[in-house]
């Protein structure tokens, strides 16, 4: 049985959009044939870090591997990048993207190292740190039943010069990740493409 | 000793129909909002997204329903050299996750344990997705069950209808 119902609406709805500032977008290059060695050193990492996931999400790099990000709450405090940076720059191909007051955050003394990074060796590859980064966030109705969301969504920032680093959408939520200081003009280039509920003040 | 007290506690598994996995290749020349233009211009949903810039600009995967396959390729011709196809495909999702890092270490390492691929993932606040081999799901499933617990009486579902925006 077919049951069919009509929805128009002139712009597209949504539940309300939200922006969270001060994030911290961890990438790795993870082969296909290491999934298992990733998800335990994934579950070693989880149980000695300091910082909390706000989003996972990974896509095929090359013929052989995913690319995997890990969007965390703040820079974990415990992870002693330097070291490793020094130790495994040329070896390991790690990348550190960072603005000014990041690298002066990260100048403090060197921390006790209670998470290794160094622990990826022969299990992944490619790491970048990106910190801080801003994400702007919304649901809305049937979002993953309908066409067009993510197009318009992206196509809104595009139109104002809004620089992405990522999208992530799964069921009705869609997920976008720019730069330190874009989170407000990405709501504006949004708040123009899109319908948001009104306040009650 | 209880089994289940050693598994990780979740409240479901959902699985999807079949899936076609669209792949942007990076530095194709073709943009993620070109791409997402012609699939709307055409009604396909793409049910999950993931796609980033560290190649440059964003580059990544979208899942569309199987049906739509034919006129996906006839709507993407236009950038037919930038995308491929995987297939067929389906989508896990586990929820909620609660942020728990070790949940998703611990489903990742099953997964591989079992040899399952992963060929993409993407999480909401509420629920992680993962595309798998739809012809291997059930597998993917019971791999998963091994470290997780499911409230009782409940069992993984599969989609029994569609909403379909015309």
């Amino acid at each position: 049985m077919e049951t069919f119902a009509v929805y128009w609406e002139p712009i597209i709805k949504t539940y309300g959009i939200a922006e969270r500032t001060g994030l911290c977008l961890v990438t790795l290059d993870l082969p296909f044939n290491r999934i298992s060695d990733g998800g335990e050193w994934l579950t070693r990492f989880a149980s000695r870090f300091d910082a909390s996931l706000v989003l996972i999400f990974s896509r095929p790099a090359s013929p052989k591997g995913l690319r995997l990000h890990l969007l965390l709450d703040r820079f974990p405090e415990k992870i002693e990048l330097e070291n490793v940076e020094t130790k495994n720059n040329k070896a390991h191909n790690i990348e550190r993207v960072e603005t000014a007051d990041a690298i002066e955050k990260n100048a403090r003394p060197a921390q006790p190292l209670d998470v290794h990074l160094s622990a990826f060796d022969g299990v992944c590859s490619g790491l970048r740190v990106n910190n801080p980064v801003e994400l702007v966030y919304f649901q809305g109705p049937h979002y993953g039943d309908r066409y067009g969301i993510a197009g318009a969504a992206v196509s809104a920032l595009a139109q104002h010069d809004v620089p992405l680093l990522a999208v992530v959408c799964t069921g009705a939520s869609v997920y976008l990740i720019m730069p330190k200081g874009m989170a407000s003009a990405a709501l504006n280039a949004l708040g123009n493409a899109f319908s948001t509920p009104e306040v009650a003040t | 000793m209880d089994s289940s007290l050693s598994k990780l506690p979740i409240g479901g598994l959902k699985l999807s129909s079949e899936l076609v996995q669209i792949r942007l290749i990076p530095n194709s020349g073709f943009s993620v909002t070109e791409m997402f233009r012609l699939l709307a211009d055409h009604r396909i949903n793409v049910t999950m997204v993931s796609m980033d810039a560290t190649d440059g600009e964003l580059t990544g995967i979208g899942c569309i329903f199987a049906e739509d396959r034919v006129l996906a390729e006839a709507a993407l011709q236009p950038i037919a050299a930038a995308v491929d196809m995987l297939s067929p495909v389906g989508a896990l999702s586990i929820f909620p996750h609660q942020a728990r890092l070790l949940l998703i270490g611990k489903i990742l390492s099953a997964l591989g344990q079992d040899g399952l691929p992963v060929y993409g993932m993407a999480s909401s606040h509420s629920a992680l997705t993962l595309t798998t081999d739809y012809r291997r799901l059930d597998d993917a499933v019971s791999a998963v069950c091994r470290i997780v617990s499911l409230p009782e009486n409940h069992a993984p579902f599969r989609p029994e209808f569609r909403v379909k925006q015309f």
